[in-house]
């Protein structure tokens, strides 16, 4: 059954030519789920008919309304028929679908079978199998929908289409005019007032790698997290209200946070400080417990990055690589920061 | 929401307001409603910045809060109003159109209020009267009377409404909800307010102020000031105007309906259906399919007084406009000379009818064109009929309507003749549905919209170098015209540019123009497709 669905399935279509939805949950359909019951039939019988030899025309049609229909119910069929004439018409245009060449045994017997003979009575015979194969495997004659005996179709694409496909047609020029260029004026004006009103909000500017000296002398940006204009609190929800108590706070920043930070060096003293005093600065309100949550995080990640260090020298070497060759520090088993090897 | 409108919305939010609010409006679109904590927790960003947004997308009437699915007692929840959003490709059409009817200080009345969402009449005043003055000669300065003049027409036609007013639901009589942080619910529609367009009364008399250059810093700090001290003597505090959007879509179907009916038959029945609208703008609701009934009498005494044409001249036109196959004007009685209405509905679509057709024959030829217009009108065609009535070689015929099933404006419905579908046995027959194709060109309108914009940040980044050397050079030239420099100073500096980099900003600033004006057009395609969408779900 799924080489058989193989032969109909859709190449790369993009997104938005969504040609065959699914009737019940309207997404894309997948056309490897396809039940579609003539081919479903077909192909019980082709196996059927491989070990019984071949089947006569009339006998398939009368076996076509034994069992396979009656196991379909009234609703399945008509949804399946829904789309199934939709993907048949699809592969009916050789610049949409491409039928592999080739073609399992099963398909063969399903070409007999319901191709070659139902084609051959269609068309007097004399669209031979081959012809009808090479076209796909279709159900129902083509003549229909237009496409003529022995006819040269144009070859089907097997791609998506191109990204800038040449226009057949020149696109139709703009309007130009008095209105049209005023317009444009508006736009671009209004584009770039936009840019210099304070509901144009930048994220905060990246911390570089290191720090410098000039940073201290110039400006930064805004490292104000309040707003620039006044809302009229009254209509917005209080809890969006950034509260700023630049003023108040400037004077203890480093007073409460020392005696957490004991063991920690002077320079990761001084840096937690500063980064502090800038969190402070930025207005953090004190009910609110994001805002508390980072600088104890901070501070947590801090005294991990510090537990991972090692204290005392700064050197490159790793403290517990040491091998003094005798049973120096090997004996004491206090000291867990050693690794023993 | 379409993935083509959150896109959409994305890059236009991102364009006016910046990263940090399209990340939180794309994701609140995505996510229908959010609290405040959901959504900085989603979004990864700091807590700031999400307040900092969302405050912004309140103030222009993009957000709406509300108390959540815990009642009153629960977070607020935060809903994106997408459509508000798509507006603001119309923002130019809106000012365009107050200036045309309002005159300058209309359209910068206008353009106010959509900068900044929301501002009270007041304050919307002295800022317009101050632009105003800042434009005139030395001297001469904006009175503020003029503004509010200006202010009270806008309101009187509606284009402005107030902002509804906050219900606190801190006055519910649940005596268990804890009231520190109360939550404020925002009612639904503008026009529920009964005082929505009532003009409050301000005592504020004055004049523009001009804006010195060279004490800029210190006139702005004080005029902040001064601006805030004024306001609380205004005596509006706390009525905030916002635009009427519906009002304005309404003027641009009007404008829409009339322009048809000049293209099609003529400046006088133009005028006279422009009589019609005229007539019926307040008594006929924002939703009708048709205009209140006015009678031929009265339509007479109603005409602009340079047109002299005779009582039966009239009768004439109406009757031409009734028989009309676009059925702009129809007939629904015979007192008073004639009673006549305006099909608003049907104009719509008829007018979205020929967008449809206008795009098909521009994309596929005018063969393809005469198809589809076939299809329209005939309904439902074999492949036979289709070459018969439309003549042309079935060759040509199949290789059309192959394009238009593959590009979904046209659709195939079978008809079975036996009970078990035989594919021999069915007919396949060809049809257009109008409503799902406008559909469908609506949401390749707003993929185009979203490609230009694109098209257009990628050639402002590509170029980013040379545009700033420009403009450093421009502020250069600014400076030093200022100063009285001579002009083979200015000459110098000019020169910095080179032949071949100035020639390269004069295509990319051609190519820029193109594609802002081609954002233009392709909104007032959008509209039409709109409100022929909208016409339809309302009379449903």
């Amino acid at each position: 059954m799924c080489h058989l669905n193989k032969a109909f399935a859709l190449p790369a279509f993009p997104a938005d030519l969504q040609v065959c939805t699914d009737q019940r949950s309207g997404e894309p359909l997948d056309t490897t789920k396809i039940n579609l019951p003539i081919l479903q039939h077909a192909e019980e019988h082709s196996q059927r008919a491989a070990s019984e030899g071949a089947c006569d025309h009339k006998g398939l049609r009368s076996q076509a309304l034994s069992p396979p229909f009656a196991s379909l119910d009234h609703t399945d069929r008509g949804r399946a028929a829904d789309f199934s004439p939709r993907i048949q018409l699809l592969s009916a245009d050789p610049r949409v679908l491409h039928p592999p060449h080739h073609l399992s045994s099963c398909d063969r017997e399903f070409g007999r079978l319901c191709g070659g003979v139902e084609w051959a009575r269609d068309f007097g015979g004399t669209l031979s199998t081959m012809a009808g194969r090479g076209r796909g495997q279709l159900t129902f004659s083509v003549e229909i929908v237009g496409i003529g005996k022995g006819e040269n179709l144009p070859p089907s694409s097997v791609q998506p289409t191109p990204l800038f496909p040449p226009l057949d047609q020149k696109p139709v020029p703009l309007q130009a005019g008095e209105e049209a260029e005023y317009m444009l004026a508006l736009k671009q004006e209004f584009r770039g007032a936009m840019k210099t009103l304070p509901f144009y909000i930048r994220p905060a500017a990246p911390k570089k790698d290191v720090e410098r000296y000039s940073d201290k002398y110039q400006k930064i940006e805004t490292s104000d997290n309040s707003l620039e204009w006044k809302p009229d609190w009254r209509r917005f929800p209080k809890e969006l209200r950034v509260r700023e108590k630049r003023p108040l706070r400037d004077k203890s920043p480093a007073v409460p946070k020392q005696p957490k930070q004991p063991r920690v060096d002077k320079e990761e003293i001084i840096r937690k400080l500063e980064t502090l005093e800038q969190k402070e600065e930025e207005g953090s309100s004190d009910e609110e417990e994001g805002e508390k949550k980072k600088p104890e995080e901070e501070e947590v990640e801090g005294e991990e990055e510090y537990d991972e260090e090692e204290f005392e020298d700064e050197t490159d070497y790793i403290m517990s690589y040491f091998e003094n060759g005798e049973d120096f520090g090997g004996d004491s088993d206090d000291n867990i920061d050693e690794a023993i090897y | 929401m379409t993935a083509q409108e959150v896109r959409l919305c994305g890059l236009l939010l991102q364009e006016h307001f910046g990263d940090v609010v399209e990340k939180v409006g794309t994701h609140l679109i995505r996510s229908g409603v959010l609290t405040l904590r959901a959504l900085a927790h989603e979004t990864k960003l700091a807590l700031d910045l999400v307040k900092k947004s969302l405050c912004v997308l309140v103030q222009h009437g993009m957000c709406t809060f509300g108390p959540g699915r815990r009642g009153p007692a629960g977070p607020v929840e935060y809903r994106i109003n997408c459509e508000r959003i798509l507006h603001m490709l119309r923002y130019p059409r809106y000012i365009y159109t107050a200036k045309s009817l309002y005159g300058d200080t209309g359209e910068l009345i206008i353009e106010e209020i959509l900068q900044r969402g929301q501002m009270t009449m007041s304050s919307t005043v002295k800022t317009v009267a101050d632009r105003l003055t800042h434009n005139m000669p030395e001297g001469q300065s904006m009175d503020y009377s003029e503004v509010v003049s200006a202010f009270s027409r806008l309101v009187e036609t509606h284009f402005l409404q107030r902002c509804p007013p906050m219900a606190s639901a801190g006055s519910s009589s649940s005596g268990a909800v804890d009231t520190s942080l109360p939550v404020v619910t925002q009612p639904a529609e503008p026009e529920s307010n009964p005082e929505c367009y009532k003009l409050p009364y301000i005592n504020l008399t004055g004049q523009g102020k001009r804006r010195r250059s060279s004490e800029d810093g210190e006139d702005d700090q004080r005029a902040a000031k001064k601006a805030k001290t004024d306001n609380s003597q205004c005596g509006d505090e706390g009525i905030y105007w916002q635009v009427n959007f519906l009002r304005f879509h309404l003027h641009f179907r009007d404008q829409a309906i009339i322009s048809a009916v000049s293209c099609k038959l003529d400046q006088t029945s133009s005028e006279i259906v422009r009589t019609m609208l005229r007539m019926s703008e307040v008594t006929t609701p924002a939703h009708a399919a048709f205009t209140q009934a006015l009678s031929a009498n009265e339509i007479f005494r109603s005409l602009p007084s340079n047109y002299n044409i005779a009582r039966p001249i009239l009768d004439q036109y109406l009757t031409l406009l009734v028989d009309d196959p676009m059925e702009f004007v129809g007939k629904t009685g015979d007192s008073g000379g004639g009673m006549y209405v305006v099909n608003l509905h049907r104009a719509l679509a008829n007018l979205a009818r020929a967008t449809l057709e206008s795009v098909v024959q521009e994309r596929f030829g005018s063969r393809s064109a005469r198809i589809f217009r076939l299809l329209l009108r005939k309904r439902h065609l074999e492949q036979k009929q289709v070459e018969d009535f439309a003549m042309v070689p079935a060759k040509e015929a199949k290789d059309m309507l192959y394009t238009l099933l593959s590009e979904n404006l046209v659709q195939l419905q079978e008809v079975p003749k036996t009970p078990d579908y035989a594919p021999s046995r069915t007919f396949y027959l060809y049809t257009v549905n109008q409503l799902p194709t406008a559909r469908l060109l609506l949401q390749h309108c707003y993929k185009t919209i979203g490609n230009l914009i694109e098209r257009r940040l990628y050639e402002t980044k590509e170029n980013k170098r040379l545009l700033e050397k420009s403009q450093r050079i421009e502020a250069i030239l600014a400076s030093l015209q200022a100063t009285g420099a001579e002009t083979a100073q200015l000459t110098e500096v000019e020169e910095m540019i080179t032949a071949p980099e100035r020639q390269q900003l004069e295509s990319l600033r051609h190519h820029i123009n193109k594609l802002d004006s081609s954002e233009n057009q392709v909104d007032e395609t959008i509209f039409l497709l709109e409100s022929y969408i909208n016409s339809t779900q309302a009379s449903r």
